[in-house]
């Protein structure tokens, strides 16, 4: 198999046995896997154990089109990256799953920007039901900080 | 779901600390403290963040509270706060000098910070000792400070960014800084009040500015330095000595961006213009030139010398001006119309972008595209704009002259912006 594989490329498999074939430099923007080839403990094929087909291929999007855009215009790059993380939270959650256990350190600085994004500026109550899953308003005990800053969020 | 009661599962309490902590390093830091009520698992995350900043963020988002006030929520979240800030920004617009900022600042440097901002936006603040104690310190930037080290200072040895705005300190000072800090790579000095002389020796350093300056700048020891910003005061240059600032080019072997104003050209071109430097600038890729007077002739010699001399320049910018000239002698005017005439028997081989902004359609402005055109066989694109506060015509006359102007390179396209319409035309 490994002779119909061109120079610089590397199979990665999937959690759930998915194979998808990359170029090596797109492939080692993830630090984890840089550092299994660059040990030379990894055969042709990574498994990427945890991440599922569908993850991955989006992780491997991401990656491509960083790669592909050192060139182009910074500006560029940033619109396809928040392009790119908005998306449901399930997906982001699996994302960043897989960006900070894969060590992908630009997809995991962009993912982690746009959660900031959702939750900036946003009052407690609004954050603990859009993401924490709370249904009713928990009172929690009193915490100065929260009354010097958090006063407004009971307007 | 364990905690809490509601239907959707929690999604990023689940996260790793240092997933969360990077999502918090993204926030101001309002929104980030704030995490700390939200669920117990949220409680304790904040705390460690290693960057503190309190900016114009902060102040706007604390909704008109005096500047006592903000020192108190800051004071809290220090006392709350626990391990190392690596980054430490306080940047409070109306923010006074106070002696709370030296117990601030004590506190950060027994934190290992290695990022410290200041900037004092009334009165001149001094800086306290312990400032000049933090010897692990990667990025400086200081604003309305007075820097007055103690006698054992002996410089920041892991120093690499320093940038000094406003900032009361001594030429001799600020050169002895510099040399202290071997490890240099980034250098940002502005400046109302001038300087006498100001040695610049760093082994490192690959990036000036300097804006209303030194009238001398000697450069000791700077083989990396590759890019160079230097503005100059009017002011500051009727006082000193023009004769070395052509010299200093010798001491920049690799300078790659050299962006200079007119002030700064025409303290150059002080005394005796010569066709070209001492040094040919071999690495020169980008040259910016803003605020060139047209109408004087030792300027546009000057400029042209400096053309001259860079024969691999990838892109030329000149931003044009009117400046109150004094008498021109006639003689020199002609001979330099003359010899962009002539022409120069040299190509910019590399040259392939030409921006030239805010034109009156002088002779001496004309002159020059046309010997850029003429002389670039690479040229992909050219942008003309014209000051439509002179220019009366849109431009028509200039565009007309430029029309019959003939180009080496087949490739070159002339871009004519009208700044009225807001569109760039094809010519």
């Amino acid at each position: 198999m490994s002779s119909s594989l061109e120079k610089n490329m590397l199979i990665l498999r999937s959690s759930d046995g998915e194979e998808f074939i990359v170029p090596e430099v797109v492939a080692v923007m993830s630090k984890a896997i840089k550092n299994m080839v660059e040990d030379e403990c990894a055969s042709n094929t990574i498994p990427v154990p945890n991440v599922d087909a569908n993850i991955l291929a989006m992780v491997i999007e991401f990656c491509k089109k960083h790669d592909e855009s050192e060139a182009e215009a910074a500006s560029d790059l940033k619109t396809f990256d928040s392009e790119f993380v908005n998306r449901g939270q399930e997906a982001l959650y699996d994302l960043i799953t897989a960006a900070n256990f894969r060590d992908v350190k630009e997809l995991l600085d962009a993912l982690c920007q746009n959660v900031a994004e959702m939750i900036k500026g946003k009052s407690v109550h609004h954050i603990r039901i859009q993401f924490l899953g709370y249904q009713l308003f928990e009172i929690l005990t009193s915490n100065f900080i929260w009354n010097i800053w958090c006063d407004r969020d009971f307007d | 779901m364990k905690d809490g009661c509601g239907i959707t599962s929690d999604i990023i309490s689940h996260l790793p600390d240092n997933v969360k902590e990077t999502i918090l390093m993204c926030l101001p830091i309002q929104d980030a403290v704030r995490t700390s009520v939200l669920s117990r698992k949220w409680r304790y995350i904040w705390v460690k963040l290693p960057q503190l900043v309190f900016d114009y963020t902060f102040y706007k988002k604390s909704f008109r509270k005096t500047n006592n006030e903000l020192l108190m929520i800051i004071y809290q979240v220090l006392l709350l706060h626990h391990g190392p800030i690596l980054k430490f920004t306080l940047s409070l617009p109306k923010l006074e000098s106070c002696s709370e900022i030296d117990q601030l600042i004590y506190f950060a440097s027994k934190n290992g910070t290695q990022e410290f901002t200041l900037r004092i936006w009334t009165g001149t603040y001094k800086l306290p000792s312990s400032l000049f104690s933090c010897l692990q310190l990667k990025h400086l930037n200081l604003h309305s400070c007075m820097f007055k080290p103690p006698p054992e200072f002996k410089g920041f040895s892991r120093l690499l960014s320093l940038e000094l705005r406003e900032v009361v300190i001594t030429a001799d000072m600020l050169s002895s800084l510099i040399s202290s800090c071997p490890l240099l790579e980034h250098l940002t000095v502005e400046s109302s009040t001038s300087f006498e002389h100001l040695e610049v020796a760093a082994p490192n350093l690959r990036f000036l500015r300097c804006k209303g300056l030194s009238s001398s700048i000697c450069f000791k020891n700077t083989p990396q330095l590759a890019r160079v910003s230097i503005y100059l005061n009017k002011e500051v240059l009727m006082e000193g000595e023009s004769s070395n600032l052509v010299m200093f080019f010798g001491s920049l072997p690799v300078v790659e961006f050299l962006e200079l104003n007119g002030y700064y050209v025409m303290g150059m071109a002080a005394g005796k213009v010569p066709k070209t430097l001492p040094t040919t600038l071999s690495h020169l890729k980008i040259l910016e030139l803003n605020d060139i007077c047209f109408g004087e002739p030792n300027e546009v010699s000057m400029v042209l010398c400096l053309i001259r001399s860079s024969p691999n320049l990838a892109k030329i910018k000149i931003e044009a001006c009117t400046r109150e000239t004094t008498a021109i002698d006639p003689v020199l005017e002609l001979s330099v119309l003359l010899e962009m005439e002539d022409g120069w028997g040299v190509y910019l081989n590399q040259l392939r972008e030409v921006e030239m902004r805010y034109l009156s359609g002088i002779r001496s402005e004309l002159e020059l595209i046309k010997l850029l055109l003429v002389n670039s066989p690479m040229l992909e694109r050219m942008l003309i704009e014209p000051n439509s506060e002179v220019v009366l015509d849109k431009g028509f006359r200039i565009l007309k002259k430029l029309t019959r102007f003939q180009r080496l390179s087949p490739e070159a396209q002339i871009t004519y912006y009208d700044p009225d319409e807001d569109s760039e035309d094809e010519v």
